[in-house]
């Protein structure tokens, strides 16, 4: 007689889990290929979201899984031996039990693996691709509305970085077409007005000969010799022959050559003068004046190498005290963290708190907009408060001064609403927080389930010294460790279950089968409640007594909990029914 | 004798179900409580037992609906391998049920506000932001500052510097501008972490919403009150079939879970969605508000007309 061993209850307990988590990975899966919603996501990403997000529901419901295979594993085991017409029911349960024990303990530890290593990393992709997915819808519509606008170039820039995202998006690439079409036509354009107005020698404006040569005289008139010149030159463009227009033009070049020595002295003494008055901006520190009038000397002495050197360097030093409107222009409608509230510094009893609507992060730097900033004294008088509309961090300080390139006249600084700070001060403060812990500082943030235990348990102290209780986020840590016992324990409770459920012996319920995918919806109810029960001793005596007491707590009713589930287990009958 | 030993199983059912009411009650209660306390945790402070003993008949009152039912289906499902009448069985399980809901809810309902260890305390965390009502507050830590202050941000609104902080009644805060601030029931730094994930969270709503129906019934009608927990424990009483329905045990386990999930489902949908829409096509507030009852009669009497034609043995003994 064939008797059912342990070695074969071990490989069919296997066999049978491995099933109902294939199962379950490929119900969760398809189910994610259902509710795929293209409104949050490209179309791109649909199999690979179908997958990731498939594999994270299937995480989160492994215990129910697991709970679902070890109950009907264990309550058709023997039953199905019956049916062989080799009656095997052991003689000591137990010790068959035992040896799936074993199995049980690997499955939690793959349950660890996959909930605290592959989660994680997975739940922060699809985050990932929710933020491409706005950028890149961010970037299409801003094609469309340059394209809209005539700004052809920047326009195709936008579509190309969508085709970076969605290559095979035809839309996308239409647009991308018919920007090209566009801009092509516009080039195509202009160029032939300008051979026209080369051709014709006129401005587009159109004057006549004699119009041009009546202005011709009445410059030379106004001993203006060069626009005198100019218009008598247009003027032989038409009219080669034009014997007056040939006089203003002769006359007024002599004149020009004559004063020619003087002007030259003059100009160079007054570009000397400009670049002194630049080049002393820069030593006093006043970057952003030495940089605009650096960039207008640059336009008007294009060929001057000292302009050119001293303009490159005061943008360099531009880039560690402030930051352009265009940048700003570029990135404003990438994805980033919302609401971000912290406390900079509580030192001497002094506040400061700062507000950031949103932060942008990018190889480039990290963005800032809407921020507000309050310092109160240790008598809470307000020492200074503040608005920005912009800024962006520079090596671990808020930088809030946002130039224009051309017009210092748009630039945007912060605005003291009361108080105020040293002139070299006012537009920056130094932050206390680095940006990469920075976008979880929000007083709503609940995505702690994307964070791993050690990223968690580093981010307490951050949290402790920002102006959040770091409690949260420990209770989060101590909950996932017990949620790797309570993998285990569920699965004994499971087989014992799944025994005292054990058929009668006189035939196999093969139409209650069709009732096994229902199984896992009903104890899914349980585990919750086991788990929502452990979350509610591991928070309290947590809060209660603190980390290392509650650890111990927390261990001796794991303990307890699994040799109840072990004592239950062996205490099972195993006569027939 | 296998009669007599029939009949006290039968017996007994009632008894196990007094039994196990009384422990769900009281491990439900204890995790109610648990929860309470660290909803309501202000660090510095440690928790708040006092006026313990004046929350407990709220809490009770919220779980004992859950306890009561869940005891039911626990009892069918546990004791499906014993041998027992099933018809006296079924009358003192419908009788037991049906008593608890009449003696014991009444005692536990009725509690007015002021009674849930939520409703009125002014909860603030020092040293951390505190989402309350219309925006955020920061309480600066005390031995910071040596005096009550902090500062308040409103969406849309500048950031405002508050001192003279005085917890008022009520979960208001009163500043020494005269400003106020409405806090959050719980303490919002604290309550996610009690917080049940969605799927249970609905349905912890399905039970709130029968404990609500049954108290709302009791305050309207003592004849109608009567008639909601005998339609209810005529259900109860008649899922004993559910655990006799198949020759697996673990199906009619699966089956009782789901059917016992179902029960607070069908109240919900029946007493508010369907309810609803039944007062616009019948106007007749009567019909619509008894609905609920009767649906439990009605899947009461099927199930009881399954067991008698399609079980084995049916109300002999199994």
């Amino acid at each position: 007689m064939a008797r059912l061993n342990s070695r074969g209850i071990f490989s069919r307990l296997f066999l049978v889990l491995l099933c109902f988590h294939a199962g379950g990975f490929l119900f969760f899966t398809v189910r994610s290929a259902v509710i795929f919603r293209p409104a949050e996501y490209l179309p791109i990403f649909f199999t690979q979201w179908t997958l990731i997000n498939g594999t994270i529901e299937y995480v989160r419901n492994m215990m129910t899984i697991q709970v679902t295979g070890a109950i009907v594993f264990f309550s058709l085991i023997f039953t199905s031996r019956k049916r062989a017409g080799t009656l095997n029911v052991p003689s000591f349960f137990h010790s068959v039990a035992a040896s799936s024990i074993v199995l049980l303990l690997v499955f939690a530890f793959i349950y660890a693996g996959m909930a605290e290593g592959a989660k994680p990393v997975l739940l922060s992709k699809i985050s990932s691709m929710k933020d491409r997915t706005e950028l890149a819808r961010g970037l299409l519509e801003d094609a469309k509305t340059y394209k809209a606008s005539g700004e052809y170039e920047r326009g195709m820039e936008a579509v190309r970085g969508y085709l970076r995202i969605d290559p095979k998006n035809e839309k996308a690439q239409k647009l991308s077409r018919d920007l090209l079409k566009d801009y092509s036509n516009f080039l195509k354009k202009q160029t032939s007005g300008v051979e026209k107005e080369e051709r014709q020698g006129i401005p587009s404006s159109g004057y006549t000969v004699e119009e041009l040569t009546a202005r011709a005289e009445t410059y030379f008139l106004a001993e203006d010799y060069s626009s005198s010149h100019y218009f008598a030159s247009l003027a032989l463009a038409l009219d080669p022959g034009n014997m007056k227009a040939k006089a203003f033009a002769a006359r007024s070049l002599e004149k020009l050559s004559r004063a020619g020595i003087n002007r030259e002295d003059e100009s160079q003494a007054d570009k000397f003068y400009k670049k002194k008055q630049g080049y002393d901006a820069l030593q006093n520190n006043d970057i952003v004046k030495a940089y605009y009038h650096f960039t207008r000397l640059a336009l008007e002495y294009p060929e001057d190498e000292d302009i050119r050197k001293y303009l490159e360097l005061t943008k360099q030093r531009l880039t560690n005290i402030s930051f352009f409107r265009d940048e700003i222009n570029e990135i404003q409608h990438l994805p980033g963290s919302r609401n971000i509230l912290f406390l900079n510094s509580l030192e001497e009893g002094h506040v400061e708190i700062i507000s950031m609507g949103k932060v942008i992060y990018l190889q480039e730097g990290t963005y800032v907009m809407d921020i507000e900033a309050i310092r109160l004294d240790r008598l809470f008088r307000t020492v200074y408060h503040l608005q920005a509309p912009y800024g962006k961090v520079i090596d671990s300080m808020l930088n809030m001064q946002c130039i224009d390139r051309n017009d210092p006249s748009k630039n945007l600084l912060p605005e003291y609403l009361s108080g105020s700070r040293p002139e070299d001060l006012s537009h920056v403060l130094t932050l206390n927080a680095v940006p990469e812990d920075i976008q979880y500082l929000n007083p709503n943030f609940r995505g702690l389930e994307e964070i791993s235990i050690p990223r968690l348990w580093a981010l307490a102290k951050v949290f402790e010294s920002r102006g959040y209780r770091s409690e949260p986020l420990i209770a989060e840590c101590i909950i996932r460790a017990v949620n790797i016992f309570s993998f285990f324990i569920l699965s004994l409770f499971a087989v014992s279950l799944g025994w005292m459920f054990r058929p009668g012996m006189k035939k196999s319920p093969t139409l209650a089968f069709i009732f096994i995918p229902a199984f896992p919806f009903a104890l899914h109810y349980l585990v919750l409640l086991y788990n929502q029960m452990n979350r509610i001793l591991v928070s309290f005596f947590y809060l209660l007594t603190g980390f290392l007491p509650a650890v111990g707590i927390l261990i001796i009713i794991q303990v307890i909990l699994a040799a109840a589930a072990l004592v239950v287990l062996a205490g099972q009958s195993t006569e027939r029914e | 004798m296998i009669g007599f030993f029939e009949m006290k199983s039968a017996f007994l059912l009632p008894l196990k179900y007094i039994f196990t009411t009384a422990v769900l009650t009281a491990l439900f209660t204890l995790f109610s409580l648990l929860s309470s306390w660290g909803q309501t945790f202000i660090p510095g402070e440690g928790l708040h037992f006092e006026g313990t003993i004046i929350i407990i008949t709220s809490v009770i009152s919220r779980i004992f609906v859950l306890s009561a039912v869940l005891a039911v289906f626990l009892v069918f499902v546990f004791s499906s391998r014993k041998r027992y009448f099933r018809f006296p069985g079924f009358l003192f399980m419908l009788g037991a049920v049906f008593c608890m809901l009449l003696f014991f809810f009444p005692f536990t309902a009725g509690n007015g506000p002021g009674s849930s260890l939520e409703s009125h305390k002014t909860i603030l965390t020092p040293g951390a932001f505190n989402p309350v009502e219309k925006g955020i507050i920061y309480i600066t830590p005390s031995d910071i500052t040596g005096r009550n202050s902090g500062v308040i941000l409103t969406e849309g609104e500048e950031i405002t510097p508050v001192s003279g902080i005085q917890p008022d009644y009520n979960r208001i805060i009163r500043f020494s501008d005269g400003r106020t601030v409405r806090t959050e029931k719980v303490n919002p730094v604290f309550s996610p972490l009690f917080t049940a994930e969605p799927f249970l969270g609905d349905f912890l709503d399905d039970i709130t919403a029968v404990q609500k129906g049954l108290n709302s019934t009791l305050d309207r009608s003592r004849q109608e009150y009567l008639l909601f927990i005998f339609a209810l424990a005529l259900f109860c009483a008649a899922c004993g079939t559910l655990s006799r329905i198949s020759r697996w045990p673990v199906v009619n386990f699966i089956i009782s879970l789901g059917i016992f999930r179902l029960t607070f489902l069908l109240y919900r949908v029946f007493s508010e969605e369907v309810g609803r829409e039944m007062v616009s096509i019948l106007s007749n507030r009567l019909a619509t508000e008894n609905l609920p009852y009767f649906i439990f009669i009605i899947a009461a009497v099927l199930l009881v007309i399954w067991d008698i034609l399609f079980l084995k043995n049916n109300w002999k003994r199994n």
